[in-house]
This record gives structure tokens, C-alpha cells and sequence, in this order.
């Protein structure tokens, strides 16, 4: 078991080395690319402060609160999207092509391999941005309220766990429907269109809504949730969101698997 | 005047195939139907909350920012372009040797297959977001006067294809041009009002965004649509404002015949 890991470790970081070394070729575009990740996330935020500086506001949510609640959707972003969201338009490519049989070929998880080769270092540009908006909002804001802060801590970077978790289930669920979609390469849209409803509080949603961002779409758990935790003001829906974003993740895991064994080449 | 009439000919010829092509991937497009009005819905959660006691930010109060958004996004589909990624595509793979074989500039090739594809969008994304628009968020958008908008919207996308065209051309200069494409799209959405009204920015921003073309690609149509023109406190009459606009449009049509032709020097085939 433990062999098997340190092996597929292995060919992961070899690849991954094989896709930075890649990219490397073109440095200026990579660093250009970087900005544009750090600043097109940065949009809302930017909003979010003329907003404020208006006068108008989230009710419940001080302005730092409100950047503080981007900014951990931000961080997760940073996190899962240079190392899973590749794998939606590397599939696409291969599926379209014809060359996704190449890698069921290969004798390690297609899984694995797929999200070796998609590595996207520019996306590292979300994490600095996103790292960058937590500092500035973080000394502004109470930890934790009342309750311990370190317990706050504690349960923020549990959940900002759960986030990628839940972000690499949306990137999957993306590149199942790239066997389905041949050839469509505006699915990641659908994702950033649905996760717009993360960079808010849930103070702004009818209850129908927050019903269908917490359990059916878990968004809830991208941003709002993480941030709620570490403010010291967890949501009541706390526990049955995270068991929802759980099975997200295993469903569409579940689904992938049918997607390959279903798939029939040359047009899925 | 033969000559005139030869290249309309091609020009729809050109965007009759284009068209063919592009109905070809028809789900391709009716994502815009879901990401379109997901993007508005946002918009209006957060105006609702952000505006619910009926104050007004920047001069604008809900109604007229549900408005300004539902006309930005109809506006933005009918002028959509990727004419710059077309341009680099051809120049890094080299297969833009032959489209210098042809009996026609490529920018006019480019324009009459940009024509072809928003022919189709327009049907199949513009018309069924103004009619969800129109049915689902209660927004009737209807030009305060149809002919100036028009007329607007034709020079918004003859602007928007000219800057990503001159944006297209860099590839005669980079090797890559990814992520100079996707910083310059971004400011150029920035600039152009497409994440938030540009009565919003600062007032010296305003100043500024007033001479550069971005705004004319969508937040001058907008703002004829809805009837009114002001930026950085200058208010405009819609001919004026219209005309400002052809005026921007020439600029850039000399601009990008300008980089077209520096361009074209360095370009060596297989490489560039």
C-alpha cells in the first residue's frame, strides 16, 4: 500500500515537473499570466471596496469581513485550480482528438496521470492574490469572537480543506462532461458562472437559494462557510453542508469512474 | 465600385461559411443561455442586498443597475470576438503563410468570419437572453431610439475586433502571447465597463477611460440603449456620443494598419 503510494508520488511530481518545465519555456508569459490570474480575481474584491466606499454595504458583514470571506475563496481557488482544473481542457483536447485512449494505456490511474499533465502554474497567481487580500483584510477583523481563536483557526483551515477538496469535485464533474460535450471548450465557464455565488454572505440569499448553494451546489462551502468559522459565527448549516460537499465529492468520483468505463473513444 | 460590389461578395460569402461552420457546434453557444443569466442573477442578489432601504450608488438606484447589467450583457454577446486568438493561432503555427496566398486582407477575411459568427449569436444567444431577461427578471430592454443603437452596437463591434486585432498582432513580436492577450481583454472589460458602470470609478479614472477605445466597445452602446450618455461629468447628446465613436473606430482602423504593417516585415513563415 505504502510502495503503491510513494510509486503513484513519484510519477506525479515527474510529471508535474515535466508540465512546469514546459511552461518554463516561456517565462515572460507565465509571469504576465500569473498578474492576469492575481488581478481577474481581484475584480470582486475591487467592487466589493467601491461598494463600501459608497456607503452601501453587506448587511451583517464589515467591509474587512466581506474581503476576508473573498479572499478564503480566493486562497482555495489558488490552491486547487494550478493542480486540478487543467485536467478539464487537457480531456477536452485528448477526447476531441482521439488520443485520450493513450493514456488508459498507461499502467498507473488515469486520474493521476491526467492531473500530472495538467498542471497550470499561472494559477498560482490566484493563490498570491488571494493571499495577498487575506493579510490586508485579517488584522482588521475579531478571530474567532468569543469563542478560542486557535479553535477558529483550527476549524478555518479544516474547512479551507474541504474547499479545494470541493473544488477539485467541480473540476471533475467538468472534465466527466468533456466525454459527454466533445469538444466544448467553454465548460469551465459553467463553473465560474455557478461559483460567482461564493465570493458573497449568505445573508443576501432566499432560503430556496441558500437551500441549493449548501446542499445540491455545495458553493456555500467554497467561501461563506470557512470564513464564517473563523470569524467565530458558525452557520447552523455548518454540519449538513460539509456532509453535503462529502457526497459531491464522492458522487462525482463515482461518476468519473462510470465516464471511463463508458467511454468508447472518438467521441466518448 | 466593381470592386466594392466583389468584396461584399466575399464578405458574406466569408460569413455565410462561418456561419455553417459555427451551427455546426450549436451547444458550443447555448452555454451563453446559462452562464449569461447566472452572471445577471448574481448581479441582482447582490444590488438587492446591497441597495434593499432604496438608496442609490453612483447615481444609479437597483432599477437603473439591473438595467445598465441586462444591457452590458446583451450588448457584450453581440459584440464577442476572439479575433486576436485567430490572428496569433495563425502567425505561431505558421499556417498564416497562406492566408497571405489570398486574394484578400486578412483583417477583411477576419471581420467577415467575425460577422458570420455573431449572425448566429445573435439568434442563438442575444435574442434568448433579452427574452429571459425580459420574462424571468421582468427587464424590457428597448433602445431609446433604434437607429442610433444600431448604428452604435455596428461601431462597438468594429472597435472591439480592431483592438483585439492590433492585440493579434503582437504575435509577429512574441512567441507567446497568452497572457498579453488575456491582461489586455481583462483591462480592455475593465475599461469598457463590463464589471461595473464606469460612473463608478474615480473621477480622474473617468477622465481617462474617456479618451482610450474601450469604452466605446460596450459602455457607449449601453448607455445609448438606455438613452442617456455621461462620463467624467461630460454629458454628450446620443449623435454626438455616436459620432465620437466612428471617430475612435477610424483611429483604430489606422492603428492596426499601422501594426499590420510593422507586423508584416518580421514575419519569416514557420516561426515568425
Amino acid at each position: 500500500m505504502i510502495a503503491r503510494l510513494r510509486d503513484g508520488l513519484a510519477v506525479y511530481f515527474c510529471l508535474l515537473r515535466g508540465a512546469l518545465a514546459a511552461r518554463m519555456t516561456d517565462r515572460a508569459d507565465l509571469g504576465i499570466s500569473m498578474i492576469i490570474m492575481l488581478l481577474a480575481d481581484l475584480v470582486v474584491p475591487l467592487t466589493t471596496l467601491l461598494v463600501y466606499q459608497h456607503g452601501a454595504g453587506f448587511t451583517g458583514w464589515q467591509r474587512d469581513e466581506a474581503l476576508l470571506l473573498q479572499a478564503t475563496f480566493l486562497i482555495a481557488k489558488g490552491i486547487a485550480f494550478p493542480f486540478c482544473f487543467g485536467m478539464i481542457w487537457t480531456t477536452t483536447e485528448l477526447v476531441r482528438e482521439g488520443t485520450f485512449e493513450l493514456l488508459l494505456l498507461k499502467p498507473r490511474s488515469t486520474l493521476l496521470l491526467l492531473l500530472g499533465h495538467s498542471f497550470q502554474p499561472e494559477d498560482t497567481g490566484k493563490l498570491l492574490g488571494g493571499i495577498a487580500l487575506f493579510c490586508l483584510a485579517l488584522p482588521n477583523v475579531t478571530i474567532g469572537a468569543d469563542a478560542d481563536s486557535s479553535a477558529a483557526l483550527l476549524g478555518f483551515a479544516a474547512l479551507l480543506l474541504l474547499a479545494v477538496l470541493t473544488l477539485f469535485g467541480f473540476a471533475l464533474l467538468m472534465t466527466c462532461l468533456s466525454f459527454v460535450w466533445i469538444g466544448n471548450s467553454r465548460l469551465q465557464e459553467i463553473f465560474d458562472a455557478v461559483s460567482a455565488f461564493a465570493l458573497y454572505p449568505h445573508g443576501i440569499f432566499t432560503r430556496s437559494a441558500l437551500g441549493w448553494l449548501t446542499w445540491v451546489i455545495p458553493v456555500s462551502v467554497l467561501g461563506y462557510l470557512p470564513a464564517s468559522v473563523l470569524l467565530g459565527r458558525p452557520d447552523p448549516a455548518l454540519p449538513l453542508a460539509v456532509g453535503g460537499a462529502l457526497c459531491f465529492v464522492l458522487v462525482v468520483i463515482g461518476l468519473w469512474r462510470m465516464m471511463l468505463a463508458r467511454y468508447a473513444s472518438a467521441g466518448g | 465600385m466593381n470592386r466594392l460590389l466583389a468584396a461584399w461578395r466575399s464578405t458574406c460569402a466569408i460569413a455565410y461559411a462561418t456561419y455553417q461552420e459555427w451551427a455546426a457546434y450549436r451547444s458550443h453557444m447555448l452555454i451563453s443561455l446559462f452562464i449569461g443569466p447566472t452572471y445577471f442573477l448574481v448581479q441582482v442578489v447582490i444590488w438587492q442586498a446591497l441597495l434593499a432601504d432604496g438608496g442609490t450608488i453612483g447615481g444609479y438606484d437597483r432599477t437603473a443597475l439591473m438595467s445598465y447589467y441586462g444591457a452590458v450583457l446583451i450588448v457584450s454577446t453581440l459584440v464577442f470576438d476572439f479575433a486576436d486568438w485567430n490572428l496569433q493561432m495563425l502567425i505561431r503555427s505558421g499556417k498564416f503563410l497562406t492566408v497571405l496566398l489570398r486574394p484578400m486582407s486578412h483583417r477583411g477575411f477576419a471581420l467577415s468570419q467575425k460577422l458570420g459568427h455573431r449572425c448566429l449569436g445573435l439568434w442563438m444567444e442575444a435574442l434568448p437572453i433579452w427574452l429571459i431577461l425580459w420574462l424571468v427578471f421582468s427587464i424590457r430592454l428597448v433602445p431609446a431610439s433604434t437607429g442610433w443603437f444600431v448604428l452604435s452596437l455596428a461601431l462597438g463591434f468594429l472597435i472591439m475586433f480592431l483592438v483585439n486585432y492590433c492585440v493579434g498582432t503582437l504575435a509577429f513580436w512574441l512567441t507567446r502571447t497568452a497572457g498579453a492577450r488575456r491582461l489586455i481583454g481583462f483591462l480592455r472589460d475593465v475599461c469598457a465597463g463590463v464589471f461595473l458602470p464606469l460612473a463608478l470609478f474615480p473621477h480622474e479614472l473617468q477622465q481617462l477611460l474617456f479618451f482610450l477605445p474601450f469604452q466605446f466597445i460596450t459602455y457607449v452602446p449601453v448607455q445609448v440603449l438606455l438613452g442617456h450618455y455621461e462620463l467624467a461629468g461630460i454629458r454628450l447628446g446620443i449623435p454626438e456620443i455616436v459620432g465620437c465613436q466612428a471617430l475612435m473606430a477610424l483611429l483604430m482602423w489606422g492603428l492596426s494598419e499601422l501594426l499590420w504593417r510593422l507586423g508584416i516585415r518580421r514575419f519569416s513563415a514557420a516561426g515568425a
